[in-house]
């Protein structure tokens, strides 16, 4: 029997749904045993009800308006007081900017170990955590061999399951004191251009686009998937558009979910740059061009004929979507 | 992979610069049923690595000769391939030391003689209208090529890739050549066996596969003496731009600088081949060779760079190169027939084919077709595979001392 | 002003990755500066520009590593410590952590800045760790950061968002992207980083205990991801080609 916590995160006054997929982690390691959540904050206590609905039996809250942002001190005191309180044997919480900051912190003070950027686990004589290392180039199987086991969750990776439990909120009391860091604003960044490394969708261009006219047409693709505008050295090269955008060799190295190569013909130093993305799609006029080699679907044709059709497909689908989930 | 032709007239093996501008020439010439192979892709060897410089200066009158008439191609790319090739005619200046004074002047003049838009230039205007950062001082002579500069190989090799796949060329690339197949008695060439084990029945085959021309051939029974060296280049920001500067081949310090007009960056290569590493053939594999030089000959480059330019103390080093490519034994490519009918080199360029690729791709047409060059007042005979044992090598009409092994 | 940076080397980005008997093979793999930690060397050569002081760069591994703090004295540090690791001590990032705590424990230090994960192990815990053990505030994933005389203040990135972060001296940071533009280094900084102290100690040599760093983790293997299939050309009117490969795409990531 397992004992598991959770670390629940609250962002604009809604629980956020990386902690329902650590729940139903957590649910897979306690394997019938005890089950806990915990959630910091002013008014806390609320969020018990739909915690339990994904498998809490216990919500531990702390409410104290110095958790209200969140501060490594103040979350490490909160934590380690939930953790002292309960004597879990494992903590879970998703591998968010809040949970890869505050599980390093609060491991160093008990001295225990912490798995970072779990995508799966297995649940037999161990906890075994699988993770991507070099950038998901590899994975690795790891697994805690002393004391505490700690591990943050890599968010929208394991579909949340609902298990409905009780929920029953236990309010602590502790001061939080001593904050050595403060939060003084928080801006929130109306979302811009995507940046090039971080995006999860590359629409990228060579010299088959023949002009910064034609990256216009890259570029309200990018615009539908949410995505960035790349470029090939070549197209670098005859000005169509910034260095900034160059991916390859002597470029930016490059792994989105999904790579759209418009009129690039694949000269190897391009492919450094680009060839793990998790799905390549290459366009390009010429049946015989290198990139094909390389992608998981290819469109033989014209960019200029193809790219504004894909554009018109990906809004209609992205409509249909938003009209179910409204 | 779509499959391949079952039978061709003409199968090339290695699709870089020489494999492709001689398909072109074949192509051009009404040979048909010409397929083109190459393990990786396009312009994947040699080709991707080369620096790209023009130049006209030789100290030996037949690659000066085989030098101009290529310039040509480069020079009016579009009309003649239908691309441009990125020639970039910033020019091409030659430095020696005091020793070297008098070789330099002999050479010019040979260079003139065939053809070279070249002249001696006095350090001062050198100063003045060349390179104003260059300590000349340490330097005896120059000459400079107005025509010269560099070239894109990799526009290059896909320009002529193009214009040989519009005459009807068939190029397959990712498609490795395991064999070169002959008949019974091993006299002559049968086809190719690719590494996925298909099979190209022809009675002729080009080999311009680089150092891999090795294996090839030692599969036959043909020993091509080919070797990998190892080339370190580094690329720099000047941390100042300097203008329009050529590039320069500075035989005082056994560098060359190649100039970049899009970014005004500066490409420095070695030039000083007195402790060579060479790479066996067997163990050369591209795909695992080092990308990047060594700490050693970062510090050797940069050592020599800011020796020669004392005033550019704000340059930065903005990354390293290294590559592989194939040379021979006098540095002078093979184009060459073989004892097995049939069969033919194109490979060896040691580090200088590419000025030479258009005349490279007409002189294999022309063994292949003919037997002989059939290109004005360039003869075939010093690139044959059979001078080692003949005893009989080209030689400069004038050598320069500080060459080790002449790439000039 | 006393500033550390701890560094990490990683293989090149374009390394292509082996694994023989479960392990990463390393042999021929090139090596680089993690980029995080690119960004936090060049924060620090900032700092010392803007406050004067001295710059320190560690690194915990094999005499390899070496090469990294070179290149980060050609870029503008003034000392080098390389704690030696022998390839076989198997340290997780609480031992990394508490081993570099046992050497900066033992100099000055105003400002401690490191990259805010490596992209090799992709952990992001070393930074944090080492604050704790230090027992000194840190901020991660920085953007920003201003320092006037003992207060400092930073911009965060947090998943896109802003936040700004007030603090004091002495602290830890981690680089996020968005920080710098990490300056290459000079051809006169190459020649002079060769000069420069670069001193190297033993992880055997330092005071702590085995147990104090024995991994409590354990790497039970490696292994690469499934091999793509081989990809397919569609086929049909252009229009439909389109169609249908939204549809594929649906399928395979999320999209909209």
């Amino acid at each position: 029997m397992t004992k598991v916590l959770v670390l629940a995160e609250v962002k604009n006054g809604k629980l956020r749904n990386v902690s329902f997929e650590v729940l139903t982690v957590a649910a897979q390691i306690a394997n019938g045993g005890e089950i806990a959540a915990c959630v910091f904050g002013c008014d806390a206590e609320k969020y018990g009800p739909e915690l339990g609905k994904y498998g809490a039996q216990k919500v531990y809250v702390l409410e104290n308006e110095e958790l209200n942002h969140y501060t490594p001190d103040g979350y490490k005191q909160a934590l380690l007081t939930i953790i002292e309180e309960m004597q879990p044997d494992v903590v879970l919480t998703g591998h968010t900017s809040i949970g890869k900051d505050i599980f390093p912190l609060a491991a160093a003070r008990l001295n225990a170990a912490v798995i970072s950027d779990a995508i799966q686990v297995e649940v037999g004589g161990s906890i075994v955590f699988t993770r991507p290392i070099y950038s998901g180039k590899a994975y690795q199987k790891k697994e805690v061999t002393e004391g505490l086991v700690m591990a943050t969750i890599r968010p929208n990776n394991i579909d949340a399951v609902e298990n409905q439990a009780s929920g029953e909120t236990i309010k602590l009391l502790t001061e939080i004191k001593d904050l050595r860091t403060v939060v003084r604003e928080v801006v929130q960044k109306a979302s811009g251009k995507v940046d090039l490394s971080e995006a999860k969708v590359i629409i990228s261009g060579g010299r088959g686009v023949k002009g910064a006219e034609g990256f216009k047409t890259l570029q309200a693709l990018a615009d539908v998937l949410g995505g960035a505008v790349g470029a090939s050295r070549g197209a670098c090269d005859a000005e169509y558009c910034d260095y900034s955008l160059q991916i390859g060799q002597t470029g930016k190295v490059v792994t989105p979910d999904l790579y759209i190569a418009c009129g690039i013909s694949g000269a190897i130093q391009h492919l450094a740059g680009m060839s793990s993305s998790k799905v390549i799609v290459a366009i390009n006029k010429d049946p015989e061009a290198n990139i094909f080699h390389i992608a998981d679907y290819g469109i033989v044709g014209d960019l200029f004929e193809v790219v504004p059709l894909l554009t018109e497909e990906f809004k209609k689908l992205i409509a249909e979507n938003q009209a179910v989930t409204n | 992979m779509r499959n391949l032709p079952q039978t061709a007239d003409v199968v090339i093996i290695g699709a870089g610069l020489m494999g492709c501008s001689t398909a072109y020439e074949l192509a051009k010439r009404n040979v048909k049923n010409i397929v083109v192979l190459d393990k990786n892709a396009i312009g994947s060897g040699a080709t991707g690595q080369s620096s790209g410089v023009l130049r006209g200066h030789y100290s030996y009158p037949i690659l000066t000769r085989m030098a101009v008439q290529s310039l040509e191609t480069f020079k009016y790319a579009k009309e003649i391939l239908g691309n441009e090739v990125g020639y970039q005619p910033v020019g091409y200046m030659f430095g020696v030391d005091h020793e070297n004074i008098e070789t330099l002047k002999k050479n010019v003049e040979m260079q003139k003689r065939n053809g070279v838009n070249t002249r001696l230039v006095s350090k001062e205007e050198v100063r003045t209208e060349i390179w104003p950062q260059l300590d000349t001082d340490q330097f005896g002579a120059f000459a400079y090529e107005p025509e010269g500069g560099y070239g894109d190989p990799v526009l290059t090799n896909q320009a002529f890739a193009d214009a040989a796949r519009a005459l009807g060329v068939i190029i397959k690339q990712h498609c490795g050549v395991k064999n070169v197949l002959t008949s019974t008695d091993g006299s002559k060439v049968v086809g190719i066996e690719t590494t996925d084990h298909q099979t190209i029945f022809t009675p002729c085959v080009i080999v311009a596969a680089g150092v891999g021309a090795h294996h090839l051939m030692k599969n036959v029974g043909v020993e091509v003496p080919v070797k990998g060296q190892r080339a370190q280049l580094i690329y720099i920001s000047p941390g100042t731009p300097l203008g329009t500067v050529p590039s320069f081949g500075d035989f005082k310090h056994d560098q060359y600088i190649k100039p970049e007009v899009s970014s005004g960056h500066l490409l420095l290569g070695n030039a000083d081949h007195t402790d060579p590493q060479y790479i066996d053939p067997a163990d050369y594999d591209a795909d695992n060779y080092p990308r990047h030089a060594t700490e050693t000959a970062i510090e050797k480059a940069v050592m020599k760079f800011l020796n020669c330019f004392p005033s550019l103390d704000q340059a930065k080093l903005l990354t390293s190169y290294s590559a592989a490519y194939e040379i021979t034994p006098d540095g002078i490519p093979f184009i060459s027939a073989t004892p097995i009918n049939g069969a033919y080199l194109c490979t060896g360029f040691s580090g200088h084919g590419f000025k030479i690729t258009p005349i490279v791709g007409k002189l294999t047409a022309d063994l292949v077709l003919e037997g002989t060059s059939m290109q004005d007042g360039i003869d075939i005979k010093p690139f044959r595979l059979t001078r080692f044992e003949e005893n009989d090598l080209l030689k400069p009409d004038h050598p320069y001392s500080t060459t080790v092994n002449s790439h000039v | 002003m006393n500033i550390i940076v701890i560094l990490k080397q990683t293989f090149d980005t374009e390394e292509k990755i082996v694994i023989e008997n479960g392990e990463i093979v390393n042999d021929n793999a090139e090596l680089i500066i993690n980029p995080y930690d690119e960004f936090a060397v060049e924060e620090a050569v900032k700092l010392k520009e803007k406050h004067g002081g001295d710059i320190t760069v560690i690194t915990i591994g094999t005499s390899e590593a070496e090469s990294a703090l070179r290149t980060s004295l050609a870029i503008g540090a003034d000392n080098a410590v390389l704690i030696e690791k022998d390839e076989d001590l198997e340290l997780d990032e609480n031992g990394i952590a508490k081993v570099l705590a046992a050497v900066i424990k033992e100099r000055d230090f105003d400002i401690i800045l490191g990259g805010n994960m490596s992209i090799d192990n992709g952990a992001s815990q070393v930074g944090p760790r080492l604050a704790e053990e230090l027992q000194i505030p840190h901020a991660a994933t920085i953007t920003r950061l201003e320092i006037d005389g003992g207060s400092v203040r930073v911009e965060r990135d947090v998943e896109g968002d802003v936040e700004i972060i007030e603090s004091t001296l002495p602290i830890l940071v981690t680089a996020q992207q968005g920080l710098n533009e990490p300056r290459y280094p000079s051809l006169p900084g190459i020649m002079k980083a060769k000069k420069k102290p670069l001193q190297t100690l033993d992880i055997e040599e330092l005071e702590l205990r085995f147990e104090e760093l024995q991994s409590k983790s354990r790497i039970i293997n490696c292994y690469l991801p499934k091999k793509k299939e081989s990809g397919r050309i569609l086929s049909g009117e252009i229009q439909a080609q389109a169609a249908e490969l939204v549809q594929l795409l649906r399928a395979e990531i999320k999209v909209g």
